[in-house]
């Protein structure tokens, strides 16, 4: 109170004083203030347009310059939307599914400082496509993919016309052991009329376990009580859907979203929270028995899933870095993995180990941090190797070899 | 139709569009039209529901205003009723039925003694019923007039605060249609563009970005968390509901006045509240409001004693707790914010001095350290009220609260630290919000005295350019589709 009645004293004189000596300056800011209040809005819309539809322009090209564009990847491997509902045009002749985390795109940096890219130069499957060039791949890739995920996935690839021979499942143990739940864009699968009651009807038929089928019912119930309040499936989120569809294959903002979102993450989120707090990037990702087990159930009914549609299964478990302490406790895996794996054999699939099959020397750089769950191509080209060798040596290639004659 | 959804912001360009073009007799009808087809999209079934409450506030009205004097209270009551009736159908009967079942199980009467009903809440049902009653309570309080049926339907239907509030006075929104004044200012122009645009912001990039978090958190067990990890929840949400709604709240307005029309503002920074009373002068204002007027003031009548306005305040905030949601954890969360408040009104009594005129007497509170205490203390206040209002459950609250208060049983946390980190910034942010944008303030004040030569043509492009930087960043966060929270009210 005191300070602003001193301010008010000594500036009343001044700007007294100011007015006496110098009355046309004010005069005609005075004027122009006027003329300024009579400006049509009109005009001013259209120039707020311009200049709105200039900087858009803008950050659309610097969306572009910022993220590389599609590298060139082996011909016979194409890379599936992240949004299952944008899978389009089913695929003929003799097909690979591969599915995983986001170990299968993104390649990291190769020393401290360089970022994350989302768009890996040559990755596991490629190598693996080199190798055994007689089908075309299909590679689905999110960030710490659940198996449930990957069913609905599955279902609604399956459901599209897509007929792969083989599919080759890369399971997580930091994600397998620790996540739950289902993200938007998956749940938004449900959502489509009729999906979730073949889903579950297909689920019981397999016999599936009692945790997946929860699974289903709970995130049923949630995307019905939400479809049914918003309506969801209404004709206006339908034209979004295809709006957001269009935007996608036109903008590089909408479309290379997942990019930009990483590199802003990295060059501002992670500075402030994490540099000026000193912290490091992750603490812990500790088991969490109740979702490990329904992570178990559900992996083992979408390989369930798939061999009744006569689909050979290979299952591998994603490689770890090995020189860092291990973010998730490793006591339970083997016991939780090997039972798994013992399974899954009785339905003539094959799960391997692969935790260990990129050494060190091949995972890289996160910004300033040693990433966790990525490795350079040379990494891939060596999984990729152990993959296709213990492939080969079970004969999963064979069928692929066979529909290709 | 969402706001934050592509197909929103196609429907609003063709709307302002083709509102400004139109010449002003047929504007008003162009806007119920595109109105109704808003609320249309979302389910065509309940279109007839959103006329029939207007339909139904409007001749309400027109008989309460017809009415003399001894009459008038009476008529009110009954049009009111049968408005609170509607909204008490659709919003609670599932809600008592569910309640009758649970008794009837316990007693042992069968698991299902009576069966649900299968509707749904009409989407923005408690809104525009509490509106239309408002009409109707100021008409018996003489305080309104009777508006053409054409002005009164836009009113409800307007679709900018159709879905979820602000919750208008039929006096603050029709006169602003009234042909000589209502036009589109370069003002209303570039706040609306502005509110929108950093509205979408807000819920796709800040909102949305928690919502992934705070929801994983409240599906698990509530047995795995350790009274820091229940403090983070309790913060979290208490940030996302504040993000999403106030969120929700500027792109409303936004819209508004694009179309020509200021909504009153719904929020003002509640976390700076020094008091549980002032938080409610902050938060969701136009429902505070409501209740403030309809519910707590006749309550209260002309006794202010400290008794009066505690009971007053537990009624009031009960109330404002069951309108939040048919369930037993918002009317504790109802309650508990009456204890709050009744529970200030008391510390008030007994702290402050008053003056031979019986005014309250400035006292250490008062300072700026004694202010930022009151705030931090108020902030802790919420904490138990934001478990109650996320929790899924009575049980899972139960079990959150019981960590909350009893930190020494409950070290361990299980929330990594970087969410920690992530809330801990947030909040700050939304702390530090109300200084900046004074500051903010300041220097456009500054800038409009000492730069009149800045025309509006070089203030445009600025804002242009400012609201296509926000809109370029909805565009890469823009991802799955999601909803507002306070939709489910």
């Amino acid at each position: 109170m005191q300070a602003s009645s001193e301010i008010t004293t000594e500036k009343k004189p001044h700007s007294e004083d100011a007015s006496v000596t110098a009355p046309a300056p004010a005069a005609a800011k005075k004027k122009l203030v006027a003329e300024a209040v009579r400006v049509p809005a009109s005009r001013v819309a259209a120039v707020m347009a311009l200049f709105a539809l200039s900087m858009m322009i803008l950050c659309e090209v610097a969306a572009r310059a910022l993220t590389a564009p599609p590298r060139e990847r082996t011909p016979n491997v194409m890379r599936l939307p992240s949004d299952p509902l944008g899978f389009r045009d089913a695929p003929v002749g003799p097909q690979v599914l591969v599915m995983g985390s986001s170990q299968l795109y993104m390649e990291p940096g190769t020393k401290p400082g360089e970022q994350l890219r989302t768009d890996a130069s040559l990755t596991t499957v490629d190598y693996i496509a080199r190798d055994v060039g007689k089908a075309s791949y299909y590679v689905y890739g999110f960030p710490r993919l659940l198996p449930f995920e990957m069913i609905v996935t599955t279902k609604h690839l399956l459901d599209s016309g897509f007929k792969p021979t083989l599919a080759i499942l890369s399971v997580t143990w930091p994600t397998v052991a620790h996540d739950h739940g289902m993200r938007t864009i998956f749940s938004d699968v449900l959502r489509s009329p009729g999906f979730s009651a073949a889903l579950r009807a297909e689920l019981v038929a397999n016999g599936a376990q009692p945790e997946t089928l929860g699974i289903v019912d709970t995130e049923t119930a949630r995307t019905t009580k939400e479809t049914e309040r918003e309506d969801l499936a209404s004709h206006a989120s339908g034209v979004d859907r295809r709006l957001m569809r269009f935007a996608r294959d036109h903008s590089a903002l909408f479309g290379r979203s997942t990019e930009l979102r990483e590199r802003i993450a990295k060059s501002v989120v992670e500075p402030v929270v994490i540099g000026l707090a000193k912290a490091p990037p992750l603490t812990s990702d500790p088991v969490e028995e109740t979702n490990l087990l329904a992570n178990v159930a559900a992996t083992r009914d979408l390989v369930l899933m798939l061999r009744k549609h006569g689909v050979r299964v290979f299952v591998y478990r994603a490689p770890e870095r090995s020189d860092l302490v291990p973010i998730t406790a490793a006591e339970r895996r083997d016991e939780v993995l090997g039972k798994l794996a013992e399974d899954l054999a009785t339905l003539d699939v094959t799960m391997v180990d692969g935790g260990n099959a990129v050494p060190t020397e091949y995972w890289g750089w996160n910004a300033q941090y040693a990433d966790r769950s990525h490795f350079v191509s040379e990494g891939h080209a060596v999984l990729a190797r152990f993959v296709v060798g213990e492939a080969k040596a079970r004969s999963f290639f064979e069928p692929l070899e066979r529909e290709a004659k | 139709m969402r706001f934050n959804s592509i197909v929103f912001v196609v429907f609003l360009i063709a709307v302002v569009a083709v509102l400004w073009t139109l010449p002003p007799r047929a504007r008003k009808a162009w806007l119920i039209a595109t109105s109704y087809a808003f609320y249309g999209t979302w389910r065509i079934t309940y279109l007839p529901l959103l006329v029939g409450i207007g339909v139904l506030a409007h001749y309400g009205g027109a008989w309460v205003l017809a009415a003399d004097d001894a009459q008038r209270k009476r008529r009110g009551w009954i049009v009111g009723g049968a408005l609170l009736a509607v909204l008490g159908t659709f919003k609670y009967t599932a809600f008592l039925l569910e309640n009758v079942n649970a008794i009837a199980a316990l007693v042992r009467a069968g698991e299902r003694l009576v069966p649900l009903p299968r509707w749904i809440l009409p989407l923005g049902l408690s809104f525009y019923v509490f509106e239309a009653v408002s009409y109707v309570v100021e008409c018996t309080r003489k305080k309104e007039k009777q508006y053409s049926f054409w002005d009164f339907q836009l009113f409800v239907s307007f679709f900018p605060h159709l879905m979820a509030g602000p919750i208008l006075r039929a006096k603050e929104l029709i006169p602003q249609f009234a042909r000589e004044k209502w036009k589109l200012a370069t003002e209303d122009l570039t706040q609306g563009l502005w509110l929108l645009a950093s509205g979408l912001l807000v819920k796709v990039v800040l909102a949305d970005g928690m919502a992934t978090s705070v929801d994983r958190y409240y599906a698990a067990d509530p047995s795995t968390f350790g009274t820091p990890d229940v403090v983070v929840m309790a913060v979290s949400f208490g940030l996302q509901i504040y993000l999403d709604f106030s969120a929700y709240s500027r792109i409303a307005l936004g819209a508004g006045r694009l179309c020509g029309v200021k909504l009153v503002e719904n929020f003002n920074y509640p976390f700076a509240a020094e008091h549980p009373a002032d938080f409610w002068n902050r938060w969701h204002m136009s429902l505070s409001r409501w209740i403030r007027d309809y519910v707590f003031f006749p309550l209260v009548g002309k006794r202010l004693t400290v008794s009066a306005m505690c009971k007053a305040s537990l009624v009031a905030m009960t109330v404002c707790g069951i309108w939040h949601g048919a369930g037993w954890t918002f009317v504790l969360w109802g309650f508990y914010h009456g204890v709050l408040v009744a529970g200030y009104y008391v510390a008030r009594a007994v702290t402050r001095k008053k003056d031979e005129k019986d005014r309250p007497l400035p006292n250490w509170f008062d300072t700026r350290a004694g202010t930022l205490v009151s705030m931090a203390i108020t902030w802790v206040l919420l904490l138990p009220g934001w478990i109650l209002f996320r929790a899924n459950t009575m049980k899972e609250a139960g079990r959150l609260l019981a960590t909350l208060a009893t930190p020494w049983a409950h070290r361990g946390r299980t929330i990594e630290g970087r969410f920690y980190l992530e809330v801990a910034v947030l909040m700050c942010a939304v702390w530090v919000a109300p200084i900046v944008d004074a500051q903010l303030d300041r220097v456009g004040k500054s800038l409009a005295k000492n730069r009149p030569t800045m025309t509006p043509y070089a203030l445009a492009s600025i804002r242009g350019a400012a609201v296509a930087v926000l809109l370029a960043a909805v565009a890469i966060y823009l991802d799955a589709q999601t909803s507002f929270i306070y939709f489910q009210f």
